[in-house]
């Protein structure tokens, strides 16, 4: 961007940033260069998050959250690749990202730490002082991040499924070759809103200012499947070479295109670190301009993945009451219960046919018993037949009790 | 095109670590596949591996190391992984007792989820920094034994024994397996001496 035209994007930024509608700054930031710099995201991302109506509980100092062993333990692994600093700065640094995300954490019942939330609260360090980092991270936390704050990941994995599923319709030949691989190589991307893979600060704030400006937590999936799309020719020359094959000729890649496990391991991988190796800052704003508009062609409530999603799911609730966190959680926990039931009953299908086939066996045995004592009287090798049909009742038990005690959970 | 490249290796192993967060566990991976030691690195989220070919016995062993992510609400998704490790290596940190105490805990989480003829290999990382060390050599000696596993100390920061636990298990495990772990002759790879993706963290 030349000098002129950056003052002259200076200028129209703050004009718009005078007015009450935000959606001429939420174009505006979506031009080229972005929100421009980190003075004027500090004033812009606030106005996109709408802070100025926003009212977190007040934040309780020294107080710790129960995950805070963790927390340490990843702040002591924070601002890694920026910035470059002193040792001194550095310790400060991370003291207000601790006091951050405790406070971040304790303001809310109901949300765990997960790693890879350090690496978006340390962005809002950078930019913000200590008041406007808790306002923008309370509510960037039930906005953008609260689904993957249950206690447990499986919300979180249940999304990523979003990535495949868009594969699929923005680009068919690229789905056909990883659309069946487990999309955990986005989950740090996806966790930590690319904070924890963009290695250039600048590059994650420009990725930053198209997120907030859609106010939409799902934007960040149509980010990482645009990223895909535009490197689709040098992820399968990669590929090509880790896997011996020729996926970059066109008649290779269709539906059936079969994997062994070791193919899909090097997939996952060259994936699962494909941003950090690879992605270029000057391609970004072609990207995120793709992404924009893969969101108005296949807007995600038309996606069977958010439509299978929990309605209390970031991504389908528009509410951002936080009682939503507390009723999340208790629909997983059943979710979870049932899946455990029903794992049980799969286990012990063995268990059943054995119980049916003894049944059958316990009224043939009961004939012939029948037959042979009418006959003959009781002889010691009938002995035999009573135990098995004692044998198919203890089974048969243990396996209702199985998931008579699964359901009582 | 790659189908002409020649096979650099003559058998493949998949070997795995995990341990408590903080542990040293991509510092160890890092050492022994690029001899490189970063001390303020990124945390793990998630799953990842590097390859590094070494050679034993005369014969050129392709190892696919896994890291994980040592946070416990990964752990459903990386137990995943375990099935296919043909090695695991248990890693705590020698200055951080917890670390130790929680190995027993993995020790059976592993149990659990890897095959039962799974080599296993205990490794007390950061061993060269004595001023701050909470659990001796002596302590992982005796839990090494009650869990029968393999053992030693080890230092991702000065290098110490890096290569030799890699080696060590490498060749328990050939020893196990022999001629099992042969790549079948129509599966052509790459020379992946180094890293698969030029990794360095994840």
């Amino acid at each position: 961007m030349t000098t002129e035209s950056e003052s002259l994007k200076l200028k129209s930024l703050h004009k718009v940033l005078e007015s009450q509608d935000t959606a001429p700054l939420r174009y505006l930031v979506t031009t080229r260069s972005g929100a421009m710099n980190s003075e004027q995201r500090s004033v812009i991302w606030p106005k996109l998050l709408g802070l100025d109506s926003w009212n977190p509980p007040p934040p309780l100092p020294h107080l710790k959250h129960e995950d805070h062993e963790q927390i340490t333990k990843d702040i002591e692994r924070s601002f890694v690749f920026y910035p470059k600093t002193n040792p001194d700065e550095m310790l400060r640094l991370r003291q207000r990202l601790d006091n951050l995300i405790n406070e971040t954490l304790c303001a809310y019942p109901g949300l765990n730490y997960y790693q890879g939330y350090h690496d978006v609260a340390s962005i809002a360090v950078l930019i913000f002082d200590d008041v406007m980092a808790y306002k923008f991270m309370t509510k960037l936390t039930l906005m953008y991040l609260r689904d993957h704050m249950l206690p447990d990941i499986e919300s979180t994995v249940r999304e990523l499924k979003l990535i495949p599923e868009l594969l699929s319709l923005v680009d068919p030949k690229l789905h056909a070759l990883i659309g069946s691989i487990e999309p955990l190589y986005a989950l740090s991307s996806m966790i930590s809103l690319f904070a924890h893979d963009i290695a250039d600060f600048n590059g994650l704030c420009l990725v930053w200012d198209f997120i907030l400006a859609q106010n939409s937590a799902v934007s960040a999936y149509y980010i990482y499947v645009a990223v895909l799309v535009f490197y689709k020719d040098d992820i399968l020359n990669d590929l090509d070479d880790l896997l011996g094959k020729s996926f970059t000729s066109d008649d290779t890649l269709t539906e059936e295109t079969e994997l062994n496990l070791s193919d899909r391991d090097l997939i996952h991988v060259t994936l699962n670190n494909w941003i950090s190796h690879n992605l270029k800052c000057s391609h970004l704003f072609e990207i995120l301009k793709n992404a924009m508009r893969y969101m108005s062609d296949f807007p995600h409530e038309t996606l069977q993945t958010t439509k299978g999603l929990s309605r209390y799911s970031m991504l389908r609730a528009s509410s951002l009451d936080p009682e939503l966190i507390l009723l999340h959680t208790s629909e997983q926990k059943r979710y979870l219960k049932r899946s455990r039931v029903s794992k049980a009953l799969v286990s012990h299908h063995k268990t059943l046919s054995l119980v049916i086939k003894c049944s059958i066996g316990i009224g043939v045995a009961g004939l012939v018993l029948k037959y042979s004592l009418g006959s003959s009287g009781f002889r010691p090798r009938h002995l035999g037949v009573v135990h098995a049909a004692s044998r198919c009742i203890s089974s048969a038990q243990g396996f209702f009790e199985t998931v008579f005690n699964g359901f009582a959970e | 095109m790659s189908a002409n490249r020649a096979k650099t290796f003559d058998k493949t192993m998949k070997l795995l670590l995990v341990g408590d967060s903080g542990v040293g566990k991509s510092c160890l991976l890092l050492r022994f596949v690029d001899d490189k030691f970063n001390p303020s690195f990124i945390t793990t989220i998630g799953i990842d591996f590097k390859i590094k070919t070494i050679e034993l016995n005369g014969s050129k062993i392709k190892l696919q190391v896994w890291d994980t992510a040592g946070q416990e609400r990964f752990r459903t998704i990386t137990t995943a992984y375990y099935r296919g490790a043909m090695g695991i290596i248990i890693v705590y940190d020698v200055c951080d007792e917890n670390s130790f105490e929680s190995v027993k805990k993995w020790y059976q989480t592993v149990n659990q989820h890897a095959k039962d003829e799974a080599q296993l290999f205990l490794v007390g990382n950061k061993c060269d920094d004595t001023e701050s060390r909470q659990v001796s050599e002596k302590q992982g000696e005796l839990l090494a034994e009650e869990l029968n596993v393999p053992f030693m100390e080890a230092s991702a920061k000065s290098g110490l024994n890096v290569n030799e636990v890699f080696y060590k298990l490498a060749s328990l495990i050939l020893e196990k397996n022999g001629d099992d772990l042969a790549v079948p002759t129509d599966k052509l790879n790459v020379n992946q001496q180094g890293s698969a993706t030029g990794s360095s963290c994840c």
